[in-house]
């Protein structure tokens, strides 16, 4: 019968096979002292000559094989096993002058190390705790003469069932042919969890030992439930889930490093949007071509004070060194009463969203914005930094604004800090920028539409509010035709229109983005690769008759109808 | 005995890698290095002392190289910590 267990998906994706149990060790020291200490201290160092110059390959053939995380992880562990004044010699005391057998004196040693990073109070060494236990538990198993089982070669379609796996474990693990992992510990950010993350196998925690050898297994990384002895209809369905993922992923894989280009080969940028620094990197995974928005606030929530300028300036120069060229749109304070940051008390006002908000706090608070103005332009010499305004609404503010950071380039140099030219652009997501988007492109070297806030304000109807939801929508033709007359702006001054807001995402929407002449569209990093493909499929004169349509409706439901009535024509089609 | 004064700059302060690349530098000089916080000291080549400092970003600590090759050791491992250790 089918045991069914609930856990936490710690990997997404459909996993399938045949259960391999990795038995954690018992690493008891025997409780015998030993006859002669000195003849135990020469065993204990041949023991610990062996683990280092074993430990030592191992970081080779890590640096060789996966490169980082799990490199990184072992020459720390490395370095911790080399600790003469900690591990060594304190090792060696205990079975010279304690009369420890070597088994003993290394789960001592180490043991308290261990105890001595749990307790810590910072959560970086907290984390080193998991280092210590591995390099206990490596030192025990040569010191016990206890081989580990071999696990270096294992049948396409394995799935690993463990209490824990650590970094010593998953080394020497053929993980190419292991096809779902699930363990009863671990967590989204323990070993486990990001080494199956990052080979893409599907993982679920929190499951006690569900199978035995040889078990049939199914985990679903989407919603943390494993299956054993799945019945036949169970199973049928489950492969059947799996070949449709397994399709749509190879069909999308392609578009994850292919360029965005429409059909006829027009190219354009899609590029993600990422709310922190680290961000970045699982953007530029999943394809992004640039960040086309960082919400700088992340440096400013949850922090008791304001983030300095030194800060800001690492967090900024991190990103533009992790997309190592490409462009990054980092968009400057957008706080107000809806967001507000602790370090920066702000007055109650009756209606947030239009009050001292965005660009207009940053104009009244000069302080907090020379110092993030400074900060970007420090980091610009680091790669292809634009900056950009949120909900300017009017000429004066892009002028304040970009006052303000003529002021802080001006400083900089005095001071001898090199500042290159940036491009400096705005989010047009108050209906007042659209309207004036002819006069706004004069002075701003780019547009980006904040679609969510663009929306809200045009249809005077707030986001997640039920009752007027039917109100808020991108497809409301109020909505579409400002956006078009942003994009036909930038197009006659010559400067780039992009869109940030989630309508970007929206594979019904693209061809009419692409149509009205927007050629950056940035997103949630997941939705890169979809959006990509959606574009390939359509040619730029398509999408410029379907843009032309589409403006000229009258309603909502006109809109959804001239949408759908194309995406069936080009299906057809196709 | 020489010592020096430096401010850790790197965002994590001295932990994880870049600790690890504090106690790999010191490790390459014969004579004894000490990290001095406050009125603490610590072995500069032990990771496991050099962890349980706690040196955050923006402390300011006190390096102290003494025996053979003392100044090379000083002024490496200041220029290390200066450049962000690796991070």
């Amino acid at each position: 019968m089918a045991l069914v267990y609930q856990g936490t998906t710690i990997s997404p994706g459909l996993g399938m096979g045949r259960a391999r149990v990795v038995e954690s060790l018992r690493l008891e020291p025997p409780a015998e002292r030993p006859r002669d200490p000195e003849e135990e201290l020469r065993r204990f160092r041949r023991c610990y000559a062996a683990s280092e110059e074993e430990l030592r390959q191992t970081v080779q053939e890590a640096q060789k094989k996966l490169g980082g995380h799990e490199a990184e992880i072992l020459d720390a562990q490395l370095t911790l096993l080399q600790d003469e004044y900690s591990v060594l010699e304190p090792i060696q005391e205990a079975i010279r002058d304690g009369g420890l057998n070597m088994a003993q004196a290394i789960d001592q040693v180490l043991g308290g190390i261990v105890e001595l990073f749990q307790q810590a109070e910072d959560e970086y060494m907290r984390l080193r705790a998991g280092d210590a236990k591995d390099v206990r538990k490596r030192l025990l198993m040569r010191a016990l003469g206890i081989t580990p089982r071999d696990y270096s070669a294992l049948p396409e379609g394995t799935v690993l069932v463990a209490e824990e796996l650590t970094p010593s474990d998953t080394i020497r693990m053929d993980l190419a042919h292991v096809s779902g992992i699930v363990t009863s510990r671990g967590g989204y950010y323990s070993h486990v969890g990001i080494i199956s993350r990052n080979l893409g196998i599907p993982s679920v925690c929190g499951v006690p030992r569900a199978a035995e050898d040889g078990d049939t297994v199914l985990v679903d990384g989407e919603s943390g439930v494993v299956t054993v002895h799945p019945d036949e209809a169970g199973l049928a369905r489950f492969s059947q889930r799996r070949r449709e993922a397994e399709a749509e992923r190879r069909r999308l894989d392609i578009f994850r490093s292919a360029p965005s280009r429409a059909l006829d080969g027009t190219a354009g940028l899609i590029c993600g949007n990422i709310g922190t620094a680290a961000e970045a990197q699982a953007a530029l995974d999943a394809g992004a071509e640039g960040i086309g928005l960082l919400r700088s606030e992340f440096l400013y929530m949850d922090q008791p004070a304001l983030p300095d300028e030194e800060t800001q300036f690492q967090a900024y120069r991190q990103v533009l060194e992790t997309m190592a060229g490409r462009p990054v749109i980092i968009r400057t304070l957008d706080v107000g009463g809806d967001k507000a940051i602790p370090a920066l008390p702000m007055e109650r006002e009756e209606n947030p969203f239009l009050g001292c908000r965005a660009i207009r706090l940053c104009l009244e608070r000069r302080e907090l914005f020379r110092v993030q103005l400074r900060a970007l332009l420090r980091a610009g010499a680091y790669g292809d930094l634009r900056i950009m305004f949120p909900m300017i609404s009017s000429l004066e503010e892009l002028r304040s604004a970009k006052a303000m950071l003529e002021e802080a380039a001006e400083e900089l140099i005095r001071e001898g800090v090199p500042v290159r030219k940036v491009p400096v652009g705005i989010m047009v997501e108050v209906p007042g920028a659209a309207v004036m988007a002819d006069c706004l492109a004069r002075e701003a070297d780019f547009f980006s539409i904040g679609t969510n806030d663009l929306i809200q304000y045009t249809m005077a109807a707030e986001r997640g509010n039920p009752s007027v939801e039917h109100l808020y929508s991108p497809y409301a033709p109020a909505v579409l035709r400002l956006i078009a007359m942003a994009a036909r702006a930038a197009e006659s001054a010559g400067i780039l229109c992009g869109m940030c807001g989630e309508a970007a995402a929206d594979p019904e929407l693209l061809p009419v983005f692409w149509g009205m002449g927007l050629r950056e569209l940035s997103m949630s990093p997941g939705g890169i690769a979809r959006s990509r493909a959606a574009l390939s499929g359509w040619s730029t004169e398509d999408c410029r008759a379907l843009a032309e349509r589409v403006l000229l409706c009258a309603s909502r439901e006109e809109v959804q109808a001239a949408l759908q009535e194309a995406h069936r024509r080009r299906k057809t089609r196709l | 005995m020489i010592s020096q004064e430096v401010c850790v700059k790197n965002p994590t302060g001295l932990h994880a890698r870049p600790a690890n690349a504090f106690v790999k530098t010191a490790a390459r000089f014969p004579c004894a290095v000490t990290l001095r916080k406050g009125e603490r000291t610590f072995n500069g080549k032990s990771i496991v002392s050099v962890l349980s400092a706690c040196v955050k970003r923006g402390t300011q600590v006190t390096i102290v190289c003494d025996g053979e090759q003392e100044e090379d050791a000083l002024r490496t491992i200041v220029e290390a910590v200066e450049s962000g250790l690796g991070e």
